[in-house]
C-alpha cells in the first residue's frame, strides 16, 4: 500500500504531508503534554524497529498458496496506544523511504495518513478501542482486531485511491481502480486481523498488564469533538492548499503546452477543475486535454525533434557519467 | 541497508557538502519532477543529468540502488499500464512508428519513479541518517521524533536479528515449509514483541545510567560553507532553466 512519487502531483503531496504533520504534531504535543513517562521513548524506538523485523517474516495463508506480512498499524496502537503508535508507523515509514525507496519522499505525507493515521487515529480509536474497554477477552480482541484492521485498510485504500486520482497523472477511471484496491485490501485486513488478534491473545496470555494499561490509560482518549474539529481544518487546509497551488501556477498541463508548443493554452481551470474532473471523469479519457502539437498543427516536428533531442540528452548524461567516471577512477588507483 | 550505510560513510565532493544543502536540493528536485505534467517526456529526461553527474562523483554504484527501484515500481506500473491500454489515440508519429498519447504518458511514469528513487537514494548514499534527522530537527521536527527516528534506526539491525535467529529456529524445526504458518503467528510475533519490550526496558536503565534526560545530543557541526551555498545556487539555477526550457527539444532541433 506504500505510495510511490511516480504517481503524485506536487499540490496533493504538499498538502497532504501538511496533513500529517498536523497529525504528528498533535500526536507529540499529546505524548508531551500529558507527561507521559520518559519510558516510552526506548519503548516507541525499539517497537519501531520490531515493526521492521515483523514485516520481514512471510507467513503463509492457508488455502491460497500465497504468503504476506504484517502491516502492523492496529496491533501498534493497541501495544503502545493510538499515538505513540502513530510516532512510531511515521519514523518506520520514513526510513522505509529513505533506505527501501518503498514509498516515495513527496508520497510521506500520503503514507503517513493512508496507514498510520487511518489506522491508529481512526481504526483503533473508535473500533478496536470501545469493542475492547469494555472487558478484555479473547473474542473481544479477536473481532476488535478483526474489525479495526479491516475498517483501517479499506479507509487506507480508498484515500490511496482518492489521492492518486486527485493528482491526475494517472488515467485510471474511479471505478475500476476502487474495484480492483478495495475486494484485495478486504482480504489483506481480514488476514491481518486475524494474525493482530493471535498476537494480541498471546501477549494478553504472557503479560495481561501490557494490554489493560493501554485500554484503560484515559489520558490517550480523544475527544469526537475535538477530531471533529480537526477534520474541518484540515479539509480547509486541503482545499485551500490546492487552490491556492491551482491560482499560483497556470496549472502543469499548461507548462507543458510551453514546452512543447511555445504557447499557453487557454481557458483551464487550473489544478483543482483537473483533479475534479479526473477525478469524477471515470468516463472521461483525453476530455479536454491533448498534445499541444494537435491544436497547432505542426505535430510531428516537434514531436520528432523531442524524441531525438531526448535520445541526444540521454547519451550526454551516459557520457558525462561516464566521463567523471574515468577522470576518477585513476586518481583512486594512484592514491 | 547497510551496504547504503556503508557508502554514507565515504569521503567524497558530495558526501563533504551540508547535508542541509543537500537535503533541500534532493526536496526540490523530486517536487520539479513530479511537476511535469506525464506528457512532457522529452522536458523530463534532461533531469538524467542528475544521478548521472551525482553517481560517478559520489563513487555510488549503480547496483543498489537499482534493486530498490523494484520497491516503487509495482505502484507505478498500475498506473502506468492502465494509461497505456486507456489512452489509445496517437499523440505523434516518428519514422512511421506511430507513438500514443498512452506510450508517452506510460514512459513519463517510469522515468519519474526513476528519477524520484535515484534521487532518495542518492541522498541517503551520501549523507547519514543521523546527519539527516539532524538537519530535521532543524528544520523544526519535535524532539521526540527525532528520539524515535534515530532509536528506531539504531536497533533495526539488533531486531531484524533477533526475528532472524527465531525465524531459523522455526525453520529448522518445520523443515520444508515457506514462512511461518499463520496459526504460528500470533506465538512467533507475539514472542518476538515480548523480547522487544525486554529489551526496550533494558534499553531505557542503560540510558538512565548514563544520565539521559529526554533530550538527544549529537555532535554540532558547522554551518553552511560558501561551497554549500554555490551547491545549492547551482542546483536551483539548474532546476528552474531545465523546467521552463526543454533542453531536448532544443538539441533535436540543432540536429534536426
Amino acid at each position: 500500500m506504500h505510495m510511490a512519487d511516480a504517481l503524485l502531483s506536487p499540490a496533493v503531496g504538499g498538502a497532504m504531508t501538511a496533513v500529517s504533520a498536523a497529525a504528528l504534531g498533535y500526536a507529540v504535543k499529546k505524548i508531551s503534554g500529558d507527561g507521559m513517562d520518559e519510558k516510552k521513548i526506548p519503548m516507541m524506538g525499539v517497537m519501531g524497529a520490531f515493526v521492521f523485523a515483523g514485516q520481514m517474516i512471510n507467513f503463509t495463508i492457508p488455502a491460497t498458496g500465497s504468503s504476506g506480512h504484517i502491516g502492523g498499524g492496529v496491533l501498534l496502537a493497541a501495544l503502545l496506544g493510538p499515538f505513540p503508535a502513530l510516532l512510531t508507523l511515521a519514523s518506520v515509514l520514513l526510513i522505509q523511504c529513505l533506505f527501501f525507496a518503498d514509498g516515495g519522499l513527496l508520497a510521506y505525507g500520503c503514507n503517513v495518513f493512508n496507514m498510520g493515521v487511518v489506522a491508529c487515529l481512526f481504526a483503533y480509536q473508535y473500533v478496536y478501542r470501545p469493542i475492547v474497554k469494555r472487558g478484555m477477552s479473547t473474542d473481544r480482541i479477536f473481532w476488535a482486531s478483526i474489525l479495526a484492521s479491516m475498517l483501517g485498510l479499506q479507509l487506507g485504500a480508498f484515500a490511496v485511491v482518492l489521492e492518486t486520482l486527485l493528482s491526475g497523472v494517472t488515467e485510471l477511471p474511479f471505478a475500476a481502480f476502487v474495484g480492483l484496491m478495495q475486494p484485495i485490501h478486504l482480504a489483506i485486513g481480514f488476514v491481518e486481523g486475524i494474525v493482530t488478534a493471535a498476537v494480541l491473545s498471546f501477549v494478553r496470555s504472557a503479560r495481561p498488564e501490557l494490554l489493560e494499561s493501554v485500554v484503560q490509560d484515559t489520558k490517550i482518549g480523544v475527544s469526537t469533538k475535538k477530531v471533529l474539529v480537526a477534520f474541518l481544518v484540515l479539509t480547509v487546509l486541503v482545499g485551500g492548499g490546492l487552490s491556492l497551488f491551482a491560482s499560483a501556477y497556470p496549472d502543469g498541463l499548461e507548462w507543458s503546452m510551453e514546452g512543447v508548443a511555445g504557447t499557453a493554452e487557454l481557458e483551464r481551470g487550473g489544478a483543482v477543475h483537473e483533479a475534479a474532473s479526473s477525478f469524477v471523469g471515470a468516463t472521461a479519457f483525453m476530455p479536454d486535454y491533448s498534445f499541444a502539437g494537435d491544436e497547432e498543427g505542426s505535430s510531428l516536428g516537434t514531436s520528432t525533434a523531442g524524441v531525438v533531442g531526448s535520445a541526444i540528452t540521454v547519451a550526454l548524461a551516459g557520457g558525462i557519467g561516464l566521463l567523471i567516471h574515468a577522470i576518477k577512477k585513476p586518481k583512486k588507483e594512484l592514491a | 541497508m547497510d551496504k547504503l550505510e556503508r557508502l554514507a560513510l565515504g569521503d567524497s565532493a558530495i558526501h563533504r557538502l551540508h547535508p542541509m544543502a543537500k537535503l533541500l536540493a534532493t526536496i526540490a528536485y523530486v517536487v520539479v519532477v513530479l511537476s511535469f505534467p506525464s506528457r512532457n517526456v522529452s522536458g523530463m529526461v534532461p533531469f538524467l543529468l542528475y544521478p548521472a553527474v551525482l553517481m560517478p562523483l559520489s563513487g555510488t554504484p549503480y547496483r543498489p540502488l537499482a534493486g530498490r527501484l523494484l520497491f516503487a515500481l509495482p505502484f507505478s506500473l498500475v498506473g502506468g499500464l492502465s494509461n497505456l491500454v486507456l489512452m489509445r489515440g496517437t499523440a505523434f508519429t516518428v519514422g512511421g512508428f506511430s507513438v500514443s498519447y498512452g506510450m508517452a504518458s506510460f514512459a513519463s511514469i517510469m522515468l519519474k519513479t526513476l528519477l524520484s528513487v535515484f534521487a532518495v537514494l542518492l541522498l541517503i548514499a551520501t549523507t547519514s541518517f543521523a546527519e539527516i534527522v539532524r538537519q530535521l530537527t532543524r528544520m523544526g521536527m519535535p524532539n521526540i521524533l527525532c528520539l524515535q527516528l534515530v532509536m528506531t534506526y539504531r536497533y533495526l539491525s539488533v531486531l531484524l536479528a533477533e526475528a532472524s535467529s527465531m525465524f531459523t529456529a522455526y525453520v529448522l524445526r518445520a523443515p520444508e515449509q515457506k514462512g511461518v504458518k499463520m496459526k504460528d503467528m500470533g506465538s512467533f510475533l507475539g514472542q518476538l514483541i515480548l523480547r522487544s519490550f525486554d529489551r526496550a526496558g533494558r534499553v531505557h536503565q542503560a540510558m538512565r545510567c548514563r544520565g539521559f534526560q529526554g533530550i538527544y545530543h549529537g555532535k554540532a557541526r558547522a554551518g553552511l560553507t560558501w561551497s554549500d551555498y554555490a551547491y545549492i545556487g547551482v542546483f536551483a539555477a539548474g532546476l528552474l532553466i531545465l523546467r521552463w526550457f526543454n533542453l531536448s527539444l532544443f538539441l533535436g532541433g540543432l540536429v534536426g
